[in-house]
């Protein structure tokens, strides 16, 4: 018999010696760190002020006033300072037999009112914000063009088959197993800023509610192809990881088993470079640097671990028990070598060009 | 160095088939959303083979539309030459059939030659 190959996919690398990027803040920031500084995760990279921006709040629909009175009812003069959660309104019925509050959404400055559309404009404060190095490592490089921080980092890498969307940072959460289905319901406001393991799939109404709610990424086993291209097409707030494929297909073991470890630690996700970088959690004071130099290609063999990647047994994993010595002729009319793979439930076979090597 | 080659790999446009398209053209009445991710997982996996006849259906209906959105890359009207990829042999048995779904995408002129290329 011939000496057969199949397509090997590093699924997930421990210990790896890899750069992460650290995105400082725009528009000036005091820098904590040089280069080939050692850092901890709790390490401030910079510190400074960002303003956010404007809140718009419908007065005199939330008032139920016609759009020229609703100044009336103002607690606060234009120009005045604000914190959140004060009274910003406040209407009471004729004859006092109820009132109506309306407070302060965010921290500002009341900036102006607009007759004609009766919205209050407020500009909200300056916030203060640090950037922490999240990992333990050195720093390599400085890029001003990218306003960014490299450091080399001892990580374990966890490779998805689709991904979309910015570099984003944050804890993980794990919501439940690799073969949850993720609904709106189980996208909380809690999980705002975080990176999230769904399951098997996440259903559209959740995508949208992460987005809505602000996760920072979402990693799920499978994803609908025209929720994958809504999503990547947005350029949303959230990036999406998909470890397995298409559809609803559960979490692989060999990566639920490293994110549950890692539930409630710091990560780092690259959706449109479909890793997940989990760093080490032990300091490092001088790390080497390893090329990436794992090879794409795996021969066939008794004891190797594979992954079917054809139906009706997409993404089980297994492994090889028996490779035939002879090509047998399939009812579709090509011929192929099959593979016997012992998987946790039952023994498969299946042609060797329908699996890959994990 | 060794590596796999997929019927995908041939047709750069194939991400932009419209599952509708293959559904109707393999008569298909189970859940549409089922093919639709069928469909992109073959696409994402087409060095995989076909086991069944049903299966290899759906790749030849997939091979149709991708042939008729990147056509140009295999037709040359100025020589009057189709050109079929021989790699598409390790999914596709029958040859015949392949040059068939070439020929019916491509819509060629009168006198046009179909030949295998490397």
């Amino acid at each position: 018999m011939n000496q057969l190959f199949i397509p090997k996919r590093i699924r997930v690398e421990v210990d790896k010696i890899v750069h992460v990027r650290r995105q400082l803040l725009s528009g000036g920031c005091d820098i904590n760190f040089k280069l080939g500084q050692n850092l901890s995760p709790s390490d401030v990279l910079c510190q400074g002020q960002k303003t956010s921006g404007f809140w718009m709040v419908h007065l005199a629909s939330e008032l139920s006033v016609r759009v020229q009175d609703a100044p009336k009812f103002l607690k606060r003069k234009i120009g005045q300072t604000i914190f959140q959660g004060e009274i910003l309104a406040e209407k009471v019925s004729r004859f006092g037999l109820g009132k109506k509050l309306i407070f302060a959404p965010v921290d500002g400055i009341i900036e102006s009112y607009d007759c004609s559309a009766g919205m209050l404009k407020i500009k909200m404060s300056a916030l203060a914000q640090k950037v922490l190095s999240g990992v333990y490592g050195i720093v390599d490089a400085i890029d001003n063009s990218s306003n960014s921080v490299v450091i080399r980092t001892q990580a374990t890498i966890i490779h998805g088959v689709l991904g979309c969307g910015k570099q984003k940072c944050g804890m993980l959460k794990v919501l439940k197993n690799e073969s949850n289905l993720v609904g709106s319901s189980q996208i909380t406001s809690d999980l705002r800023g975080k990176v999230v393991v769904g399951g098997a799939i996440a259903i559209s109404e959740a995508l949208k509610a992460a987005e809505s709610v602000g996760v920072a990424g979402l990693i799920i086993g499978g994803i609908d192809i025209w929720d994958f291209k809504a999503v990547s097409e947005s350029l949303g707030l959230t990036s999406l990881l998909v470890t397995e494929g298409l559809g609803s297909i559960s979490i692989g073991r060999d990566i639920f088993a490293p994110l549950s470890e890692f539930d409630g630690k710091f990560v780092i996700l690259g959706g449109s470079e479909r890793t997940l970088v989990l760093p080490g959690q032990q300091p490092a004071s001088n790390l080497p640097i390893n090329p990436n130099g794992a090879g794409s290609m795996a021969e066939i063999k008794t004891g190797l671990k594979v992954r079917i990647i054809a139906d009706p047994f997409y993404g089980v994993q297994g492994l090889i028990e028996a490779v035939d010595a002879v090509e047998s002729l399939l009812p579709s009319g090509l011929r192929s070598t099959l593979v016997t793979i012992a998987t946790e439930r039952r023994k498969i076979r299946q042609p060797y060009q329908n699996i890959e090597a994990v | 160095m060794l590596h796999v080659r997929g019927f995908a790999a041939y047709f750069p446009k194939i991400g932009q088939i419209e599952a509708e398209k293959v559904a109707l053209r393999i008569g298909f009445k189970g859940n549409p959303r089922l093919l639709k991710n069928k469909i992109a997982n073959r696409i994402l996996y087409s060095h995989a083979i076909a086991q069944t006849q049903e299966e290899l259906k759906i790749d030849l209906a997939i091979l149709f539309e991708a042939v008729k959105l990147s056509g140009d890359l295999y037709y040359k009207k100025s020589i009057g030459k189709i050109f079929i990829p021989e790699g598409l042999a390790n999914n596709f048995p029958d040859i015949k059939a392949v040059s068939a779904i070439f020929i019916e995408a491509l819509k060629p002129k009168v006198g046009t030659e179909v030949a295998l290329s490397k």
